[in-house]
């Protein structure tokens, strides 16, 4: 029986060997431009009723919203060149190199535009109906443990 | 609903991404919830905002070590220079202004030279100095020796010296300084005489740099791939939308959304104990002293610079980060702090014979200290400074105490304090009672427990931390700590007993440079109380315990509370041995005795709600709840009727109300202490 592959690392910078991160091919006193984005991925930004709605509207927590951002090879392009931003995080943070078309990891058509969801998060409100819940279910516990200290 | 809410932001993510595979980006909208450190106190900064810091980029170099950095350094610097008034008080606290190195390197121009005239030199001289690691083959380092001497004065091949040594002397020039201090080049090394008298300056030398620079890693590491970083990986991408009113802002620059790879405030931790695993430099030992004495640091040799001064830490890429123990801030605190919290007119001075300056022992609280909060906290960050130290490692463990030298020269020197081999006189009964607990047990077994020891070491004496050498595996080391010394000084208002120093003598007393660092048949006579005790293995739990006059009782007590259903022990007496590798097939010390350092007592009155401590009463014992403790050394004879300490101990009730201890009836009286 073989064994199982290992978990993906969740640091997306450990995991890319050093030889094929852009600081290793770029010349060393090179600098690079923040917030810059390539095409595909400015149209992403303009097209998304999600995100224009961000700060203007309210979004129901965990509603959601699929799209696409240009395509793993064109990630892999815009990182390595050094000319988009979000393309060098999508490709290290967001696990982009797991497509990485030399040597895919999981299989996917390198040249399709690539499938993103969107999700509304809110890290208080969800506590707080975690809490909520924790306590009914906590409340129902201790109905059947004990009855009578329960009434 | 997410969409105005203070903390809500659209999760990113690949839908063919593993379920598994934890790897989203983070988009937020941006004005309304950007907050500044520099503008907000870091405890009022909460995960709910986004740091501005991260978003004033709009282009970086790759490699932490472009000359565009120094342009940061810089800033750092002027503004450190400029406004804290902490850091400019520093240097005259921890370095005497008469002490100069003997010679700095000039690096004026394009050469590099050695200045050999520093005395000479005009007053306010102002260098910096490089911290860094020889790394395994010293002979690698470029080294200043006797016949080299004319040479160096005359010109250093700035083509002769590693990558390290250069940027540092690039970094000095550029923040405007003409002079730097490197050790392997401005002490002569193969001169045991220049290197003693070079040493014993290290506190003035690092606590009058204008700026440490230190090199993070070791020599081997010394590759240009260290610098390098990709910063649009680590910092928020910030994107604009189209130009539509927002409800809420009249401002379209407000209107761009942020995209980053962690929720909330982006802010590394950084602390030098768990930066201890990614930058070798902060696991020597000397280096402990070189960056705690000077007032400025700046990190280079990793993807991203880092500053430090007495006021804070700050990240290239970051802006402030949290202040931690063992930071810059801390070390601050505790030179303030131990100065507040001493009396400095104790002028004794050790004494080549034993002759006796003749102290009283306190009754009713120390009156050298007082009960200030601050002063409380900041003097115990002396154990936690110990523990770190000790943790440090030392290519020659005989430097332990010279390595160490610097600190303690800086504290003395601002509290008139009187240091005795890692302890203080002036707290000398709490300071007795450091512990050291075992080294981890070694899951493989090929990580054999090893001892650093050096055979040119003269041991310390038993009283004083520096006798136990340290006990690594691969896994980790032993560590020294101060539970028993917290616990007695919580409560060291509540005084009943201290042990005082009577005397102490130093076979070279007459030299207070070797008081710092040569310990060597050091003696200290303590006025104390002193039962006699058996040491036994508690079978149940394997370890050792103390039993004063042979006694079970004094370990568990007479009597038992009852909880519930469970009958448990209220007082409890704890013994640990300093040699904290020693086994059962150890025939135990025989002729053992339990010495009383500290003792106090307090109460508590039931009827009030806030519970709040007041001194022992015997009157209200019967009604308000006491609280009782003591703690000591286990000694056993040394020859001449002088001691030899073997453990620590202390005892806690807090539950029976009974004062009654061993040592009742017990006479004081004065014992040497080896």
């Amino acid at each position: 029986m073989m064994a199982a592959a290992p978990p993906p690392s969740l640091e997306g910078v450990a995991k890319i060997d050093f030889a094929k991160r852009f600081e290793a091919s770029a010349p060393s006193d090179t600098v690079v431009t923040l917030h810059k984005l390539c095409s595909p991925c400015a149209t992403f930004i303009q097209k998304s009723t999600f995100l224009q709605r961000l700060g203007r509207k309210d979004i129901k927590l965990g509603a959601e919203e699929l799209g696409h951002v240009g395509s793993p090879r064109q990630w892999k392009e815009a990182y390595l060149a050094g000319d988009c931003h979000f393309c060098a995080m999508i490709w290290v943070r967001a696990g982009g190199y797991l497509f990485d078309p030399e040597n895919p990891v999981e299989p996917v058509d390198v040249d399709a535009p690539a499938e993103v969801r969107l999700t509304a998060r809110d890290p208080e409100l969800e506590y707080q109906i975690m809490v909520e819940n924790e306590n009914d279910r906590t409340k129902k516990f201790w109905r059947k443990v004990a009855p009578s200290a329960s009434m | 609903m997410v969409g105005r809410s203070e903390v809500g932001y659209i999760d990113f993510r690949i839908t063919k991404l593993s379920k598994h595979m934890y790897a989203d980006l983070h988009i937020y909208h941006s004005a309304s919830r950007l907050s500044s450190q520099r503008q907000v106190p870091s405890s009022q900064v909460t995960d709910s905002k986004l740091n501005k810091e991260t978003l004033g980029f709009k282009s970086l170099p790759i490699s932490s070590r472009h000359a565009a950095n120094f342009d940061k350094i810089k800033t750092w610097q002027r503004e450190c220079v400029d406004n804290h008034e902490k850091c400019r008080e520093f240097p005259g606290m921890v370095a005497p202004t008469s002490m100069l190195p003997s010679r700095l390197l000039d690096v004026s121009g394009d050469k590099v030279r050695l200045e050999c005239g520093v005395a000479d030199l005009p007053a306010g001289l102002e260098f910096t100095t490089l911290s860094h690691m020889w790394g395994p083959d010293p002979s690698a380092c470029p080294q200043l020796e006797v016949a080299t001497l004319g040479k160096f004065a005359g010109d250093i091949p700035i083509g002769s010296l590693p990558g390290k040594y250069v940027y540092a002397i690039e970094i000095t020039r550029a923040l405007g300084y003409r002079y730097i201090w490197i050790d392997s080049l401005c002490i002569i090394q193969d001169s045991r005489e220049d290197w003693q008298r070079e040493a014993v300056k290290m506190a003035a030398v690092y606590g009058r740099s204008s700026c440490n620079i230190s090199y993070t890693f070791p020599p081997a590491g010394d590759t240009a791939e260290n610098f390098l970083r990709d910063p649009r990986v680590h910092l928020p991408c910030q994107a604009p939308l189209p130009e539509k009113k927002r409800s809420g802002s009249d401002s379209p620059t407000d209107n761009t959304l942020v995209i980053q790879y962690r929720p909330g405030y982006q802010r590394p931790s950084w602390s030098p104990t768990v930066y201890k695993r990614i930058w070798p430099l902060l696991s020597r030992g000397w280096v402990f002293q070189e960056r705690l004495l000077c007032s400025r640091t700046v990190y280079f040799g990793q993807d991203r610079l880092m500053w430090e001064c007495c006021t804070g830490i700050t990240d290239e890429f970051y802006g402030p980060l949290t202040t931690v123990p063992g930071s810059k801030s801390h070390f601050h605190r505790v030179i303030t702090g131990i100065a507040s919290s001493l009396r400095t007119n104790d002028t004794a001075k050790p004494t080549n014979t034993a002759s006796s300056s003749e102290t009283s022992p306190k009754h009713h609280g120390n009156p050298n200290l007082d009960s200030d909060a601050d002063a409380t906290t900041a003097d115990a960050q002396w154990g936690p400074l110990v523990r770190d130290y000790r943790a440090g490692d030392l290519t020659k463990e005989a430097d332990r105490g010279i390595a160490f030298a610097g600190i303690v020269r800086a504290i003395a020197a601002h509290t008139g304090a009187t240091y005795l081999a890692g302890l203080w006189r002036e707290l000398f009964a709490y300071d007795l009672l450091w512990t050291v607990s075992p080294v981890a047990p070694a899951k493989d077994d090929s990580a054999q427990i090893s001892v650093a020891y050096d055979p040119t070491m003269k041991p310390a004496p038993s009283w004083s931390w520096f006798s136990v050498r340290c006990a690594r595996t691969l896994s980790g080391s032993d560590v020294l700590d101060f539970p028993f010394r917290t616990s007695m000084q919580t409560y060291r208002q509540f005084g009943l007993f201290e042990a005082p120093v009577v005397t102490y003598s130093h076979p070279l007393g007459d030299r207070e440079d070797e008081l710092l660092h040569n310990f060597a048949d050091m003696k200290v006579v303590l006025r104390t109380k002193r039962v006699p005790c058996t040491l036994e293995w508690w079978e149940e739990f394997g370890m050792l315990c103390v039993l004063p006059h042979s006694d079970m009782r004094w370990v568990y007590g007479h009597q038992k509370n009852r909880i519930g259903d469970q009958w448990v022990s209220p007082r409890v007496l704890k013994y640990a041995h300093d040699d904290a590798l020693v086994g059962r097939e150890v025939s135990l010390p025989q002729n053992a005795q339990m010495i009383l350092a500290v003792e106090q007592a307090w109460m508590v009155d039931p009827m009030d709600a806030l519970l709040r401590r007041r001194a022992y009463n015997a009157e209200n014992s019967e009604t308000w709840k006491t609280s009782h403790q003591y703690a000591g050394l286990v000694v056993i004879p040394a020859g001449n009727g002088e001691w030899r300490r073997i453990g620590a101990f202390m005892y806690f009730d807090g539950f029976t109300g009974q004062l009654e201890s061993p040592f009742d009836g017990a006479g004081e009286e004065d014992l040497t202490l080896v």
